[in-house]
């Protein structure tokens, strides 16, 4: 009997992935993310300006500027960033001249007394971009650290790596990878971005069963169980290969943006396994509950354009901690940050929000975890009664009295189902 | 004896509305069964019973031998009233996929499929999608789907509708090639001349009750009049006993006084010497028993 709701799960996964759709949707993350860096490289490029800058010291404390190194032959290196050529003046006069001319595109003036001062002044038609000041600011640095070992000298330009970590070591806050620390807060927008596509994708596949007419089919072949289980399984595999796929492109991005320079955070983007591990226990028996949830509700409306309406009555309590963020990540132990973790609809995007800047006690993922399996499962039986009861209503709704009220049957309504009598 | 499907007294309403009042019937191994009723007699609810898509208000049903079970699932093959394939899939994929929920293994139900899509003219359809296919078509995929699984009890709800004259004899002929194999068959129609040629046996339902049950022979006897069907390729002479005389089917059916046997009439016209074509006691047709029995609500 089982393998019956495996044939439903596999033919029901092999209807989605198979399709031009799936194909589009695992590579609409690539090409977004490809889109934007590329927008975003376009954009510092056409706004770099590579002309050399140049210096005048009258402090003597800068010796001769480094040769300028060669223009990087890496494309990537090449599209992030490019060294500018520095320039020593011996005086103010040369440099403007050529600052006049436009063979530089700014020059620094070290005064005599800028090592009691540290002030200096820049002389530009237009304000050098952050990357050029940068790298002169980084060879200031390195000339007046010259009496250092060059070790010694790099680590102090390189300044202070903070990191914080919880006494239970699951949690640690690093100056690296600032954005790491809200990591589990992309997860729960990735999770609420899945969830919406998912029951979306499984509210319409229950739909176009009744439009389809196969509902008499069906029931008369597997159990309301069955053909519902089989349906929210074989959408959370879809939904696992999206996560999969996704997860392996955003992997590879990572790989090769880790070795752009400027964006060497990417390697300190981590996650210890624990939150990784409570994020996806919880995650499974979530997606399958609102699956469930919205495969009832497919089962029950009158339509498809009515199903997409009813759709936002599971995906708006998903989406309520969001609202309570601020909340929960101010006083992410207080009591209704607790209940929010425990009530099955929020508890997912709840412990996200919650594990990006709290420790979460382990009763407290236990109990929610358990909950929103007997949801999860509870769900799954919801569905099945609700198709059992909204099979035979072709453009008719069943009402939720009768999916709540005492068990009767389908066609033991007011309301004689579609068909001969 | 052990029937396939023994129904007692059901009976369904919605709401105010009475679908089944009292329903009895029963269907034994290897016959054609026809269900039978005008549009809204309670066929279509009669067989959900039977197939617990709904449990009835009153009465009992016994399907293969006992209450509805998921095991008997794979016993049956039902095609509904409300015809259903998944439109968006190939037809072959299709038929697989209903077959391995009705317990075939794949490789055995793709070589089921393939050789009745080459039976049913399909073959060269295989690979388009359902909904690329014309009504005919999806209703004789419909068809194959509900009897590729060599079901013990088959259930067919107005299998003729929208098929040509070719393809119902096609779709008769493996009726009464399943029924050779030992399977039970309910049809359920309103087309009165397809049950006539094909039901061993017939229930006629009208407004939720059965009004008549038997062999196809005994329904027509229960209404025949006192009457017999004459033809000749001359003119018929006048004979005793005849009080009534009018055309039926290029013949005439004369009716009979009380007292005269067709016997009576059959003598009299051997006596006279007349070349006899057709001589037959006079059975009304299963539509125009449904006429008489119904009242004219067809």
């Amino acid at each position: 009997m089982t393998s019956r709701l495996w044939l439903i799960a596999r033919h029901e996964y092999r209807r989605h992935v198979l399709s031009k759709g799936f194909v589009l949707v695992i590579l609409s993350v690539p090409l977004l993310i490809a889109f934007s860096l590329g927008l975003g490289l376009l954009s510092q490029k056409m706004s770099y300006d590579g002309r050399p800058i140049g210096y005048v010291d009258h402090s003597g404390l800068l010796v001769a500027p480094p040769p300028a190194a060669p223009r990087s032959r890496s494309i990537l290196a090449g599209l992030s960033r490019q060294p500018v050529a520095i320039l020593s003046y011996s005086s103010e006069d040369s440099a403007r001249q050529d600052l006049q001319a436009g063979t530089i595109q700014a020059f620094y003036v070290f005064p005599d007394e800028y090592p009691q001062t540290r002030a200096v002044r820049l002389e530009c038609q237009r304000y050098p971009g952050g990357e050029v000041v940068r790298q002169f600011e980084s060879f200031v640095r390195t000339n007046l650290l010259s009496a250092y070992p060059s070790e010694v000298a790099n680590r102090i330009v390189q300044g202070a790596f903070l990191t914080v970590r919880t006494l239970d070591g699951t949690r640690e806050y690093s100056q690296r990878a600032e954005i790491a620390q809200v990591l589990p807060l992309f997860i729960a927008l990735a999770f609420m971005t899945l969830f919406m596509t998912a029951s979306g994708t499984l509210m319409q596949a229950v739909v176009e069963e009744k439009d389809s007419r196969t509902s008499e089919i069906m029931f008369t072949s597997v159990s309301t169980r069955q053909f519902m289980g089989g349906k929210v399984l074989g959408v959370v595999g879809m939904v696992a290969t999206e996560v999969l796929a996704w997860a392996a492109i955003i992997g590879l991005v990572m790989l090769v943006a880790a070795r752009m320079p400027g964006l060497e955070w990417v390697r300190y983007m981590r996650m210890h396994p624990r939150t990784v591990l409570t994020i996806v226990a919880l995650a499974v028996p979530a997606f399958v509950l609102y699956c469930a949830l919205t495969a009832a509700l497919g089962a029950l409306v009158a339509d498809a354009q009515e199903s997409q309406q009813a759709s936002a009555l599971f995906i708006l309590p998903s989406a309520a901690p969001f609202y309570f963020a601020f909340f929960l990540i101010e006083r992410p132990g207080s009591l209704a940050a607790i209940l929010l973790t425990l009530f099955p609809l929020t508890a997912l995007t709840s412990l996200c929000l919650r594990v990006a800047f709290a420790t979460v006690p382990l009763w407290q993922v236990v109990a929610s975890w358990a909950l929103l399996a007997l949801s999860a499962l509870g769900g799954v039986a919801l569905a099945g009664r609700a198709f059992r009861l909204g099979m035979l209503r072709y453009g008719q709704r069943v009402s939720w009295r009768e999916l709540f009220g005492p068990r009767r049957e389908a066609a033991s309504s007011s309301r004689p189902p579609a068909g001969g009598r | 004896m052990s029937y396939t499907v023994e129904i007692n007294h059901i009976a369904k309403s919605f709401g105010n509305t009475q679908a089944v009042a009292d329903v009895s019937f029963a269907v034994e191994p290897g016959e054609i069964f026809g269900l039978l009723g005008p549009n809204g007699a309670g066929k279509t609810t009669s067989v959900r019973i039977m197939l617990d898509i709904f449990k009835p208000d009153h009465g009992q049903v016994s399907i293969l031998g006992g209450a509805m079970s998921e095991q008997k699932k794979a016993q049956i093959g039902y095609m509904p009233e409300e015809r259903g394939l998944y439109q968006d899939i190939a037809l072959e994929r299709c038929l697989i996929y209903l077959a391995t929920l009705k317990g075939l293994p794949e490789a055995d139900a793709r070589q089921r499929v393939n050789a009745r899509l080459k039976q049913f003219d399909l073959a060269q359809h295989r690979t388009k999608k359902v909904k690329e296919l014309s009504k005919g078509m999806q209703q004789k995929a419909q068809i194959i789907s509900t009897v590729l699984h060599e079901p013990a009890l088959i259930i067919m709800d107005e299998p003729f509708a929208a098929l040509d004259p070719v393809n119902v004899q096609l779709i008769k002929d493996l009726l009464l090639d399943v029924r050779s194999q030992g399977a039970s068959i309910i049809l359920s129609t309103h087309q009165l001349h397809h049950a006539e040629e094909l039901c061993d046996r017939l229930v006629l339902i009208d407004k939720g009750r059965v009004v008549l049950e038997g062999t196809l022979d005994d329904v027509r006897r229960q209404y025949a009049g006192h009457a017999v069907n004459v033809r000749s390729s001359e003119p018929l002479p006048a004979v005793p006993g005849v009080v009534a005389v009018k055309p039926h089917n290029h013949a005439q059916q004369w009716t009979l006084a009380p007292g005269t046997t067709p016997q009576d009439v059959l003598k009299s016209l051997v006596a006279a010497d007349v070349p006899l074509e057709q001589f037959e006691v006079a059975l009304p047709s299963l539509e125009e028993v449904f006429i008489r029995a119904v009242g004219g609500t067809v």
